[in-house]
């Protein structure tokens, strides 16, 4: 994503030519064709093609931030059900001491009504 | 206290299985026991017959008979069922290893699970800003494992955690662990079995130095043999045994082997299918190399096993291996050759240096690691969790 942030606005380049002494004779009448021929039909699509580019990376960006977002929503459900089960694991552990409490007292009324 | 007691167990291929072979008997001295396999009739004879050993199904369906569940969990697919069970009927466990990432690796994305590791990834995390990022970027970097324990869900989950080190207990605390946490020893025994010395037809002078249990890419054997060989053209009854199975390199092992020139003096054993004669491996050894890198913070049964055994230690010096005493233990630098080398030639030269230092070592191991000790904190420590969190005074009167 950062990439696309940094290329996603197409831009002119100027014209160069390498040709020792020729070179920006070259450039030159290149540039005045572009200019004559060229330039006023290619910038329109220029700037249409930078504003679909703008608008997919912002779409992009937000696609992105609502997944994060719907991940992070998972994870701490998670989180919140480790926690749920956590406490269920303790409250079974009560249970078995409680249900042994219940057994050893039923013991003991047993063996006092028994002894009365 | 009658225990739900989930551990790989013998003949099962891993540590964690010869471990609770040998704290079991100590433990039933303290609790009642019932132990829970996913194939009971795989056991061992000798556990079966000393031991009700019932299928995870009967836990299931039986939940209130029991206390509480112990798992003992550790880093591979020997813990799949267990893993399973203790995420959702927590109880205490016994984190062998701290890092738990090639064990959710290999039941989640090794089964196609791409969803189940990411959602493992994302517990980890999930904390930090960008992490989606961050792990779509780590997802096949071989620094992952460090990064991310995976521990965390099973921990979260956790009513009581039982660590076998400082580090390993400074680590949970580092990644927010909200259990408690309390240290046990690894048990160890100590095996009185006859050397295989004899059947090595090696002199009587050589001075034998051993790396024990699964031989992998992580315990160095290279960098041992490497500043074995220097060691060998100055000691040539220097020798060097590989006690244990090779994992993964055994044709990368005979090229390292060939090139340093050292083949005469090495030995490679093999997988030792069981602990007396692993155990006569060991007393063929004068000096133990332990030299694990990068650690996960495990806790070396083999370093253990060595030490009962009076054997001096060379270690790297970091994570649990940092906390073994001097007395017993050369610690040096990671990955320094160098001190290897000179930690080898040290122990190579001086017979009592080795004397003194094993003797400290099997020291150690009686005071701190006999496992009727072990069972016993293990006990107390759940006895006192039970406490805090009962439902009532306990009936008295």
């Amino acid at each position: 994503m950062d990439e696309l942030k940094q290329k996603w606005a197409v831009q002119e380049r100027p014209f160069v030519s390498q040709m020792p002494v020729f070179g920006q004779l070259i450039v030159a009448i290149r540039t005045a064709w572009n200019n004559m021929s060229t330039r006023w039909y290619v910038l329109p699509l220029l700037q249409q093609q930078n504003e679909v580019n703008r608008l997919l990376v912002q779409q992009l960006q937000e696609q992105q931030q609502m997944v994060e977002l719907q991940q992070s929503l998972l994870i701490a459900q998670s989180r919140e059900q480790s926690d749920l089960i956590h406490d269920l694991g303790v409250m079974q552990v009560q249970l078995h001491q409680l249900q042994q409490q219940i057994t050893e007292l039923t013991a003991r009324l047993e063996k006092v009504s028994s002894e009365q | 206290m009658h225990l739900a007691y989930f551990s790989p167990l013998p003949p099962a291929r891993t540590g964690i299985a010869d471990y609770s072979a040998e704290l079991l008997p100590h433990l039933a001295t303290h609790v009642d026991l019932t132990l829970f396999h996913p194939e009971p009739e795989q056991v061992a004879a000798a556990l079966r017959q000393q031991f009700s050993i019932q299928p995870y199904s009967h836990f299931q369906a039986n939940r209130p008979q029991y206390t509480l569940p112990l798992y003992q969990m550790g880093n591979s697919t020997h813990h799949t069922g267990l893993y399973r069970m203790a995420l959702r009927y927590p109880g205490a466990v016994v984190l062998h290893d701290l890092v738990l990432h090639h064990f959710i690796e290999a039941i989640t994305q090794g089964q196609g699970d791409e969803a189940g590791y990411a959602r493992a990834m994302g517990y980890a995390l999930g904390r930090e800003p960008g992490w989606l990022r961050h792990y779509w970027q780590l997802r096949h970097q071989p620094d992952r494992y460090s990064v991310a324990s995976l521990n965390q869900i099973l921990v979260d989950r956790s009513l009581l955690i039982f660590t076998h080190s400082q580090y390993g207990q400074h680590q949970l605390l580092a990644q927010g662990c909200r259990r408690p946490i309390k240290i046990i020893p690894q048990p160890m025994v100590s095996y009185e079995a006859p050397s295989q010395r004899a059947i090595l037809n090696w002199p009587d002078t050589a001075v034998v130095f051993a790396a024990l249990g699964q031989v992998t890419r992580a315990k160095q054997v290279g960098m041992a043999l490497r500043q074995f060989a220097r060691l060998y053209a100055d000691f040539p009854q220097a020798r060097f045994l590989l006690i244990g199975e090779i994992m993964g390199y055994e044709a990368g092992l005979q090229e390292e082997l060939a090139a340093l020139m050292v083949e005469g003096a090495v030995l490679v054993t093999g997988y030792v299918p069981d602990l007396a004669q692993f155990a006569g491996w060991i007393a063929a050894a004068d000096v133990i190399l332990n030299l694990r890198h990068p650690t996960m913070g495990e806790t070396s049964a083999t370093a253990l096993r060595g030490m009962a055994q009076r054997k001096p230690l060379i270690v790297f010096n970091h994570g649990w291996y940092h906390e073994l005493p001097d007395a017993a233990a050369l610690k040096i630098p990671p990955l320094d050759e160098e001190a290897l080398y000179q930690a080898m030639r040290s122990l190579a030269q001086s017979p009592e240096m080795r004397q003194t230092m094993g003797g400290a070592a099997a020291y150690h191991i009686q005071r701190y690691h006999h496992p009727s000790q072990v069972a016993e904190q293990l006990t107390t420590h759940l006895h006192e969790w039970l406490i805090n969190h009962s439902p009532t005074q306990p009936f008295t009167n």
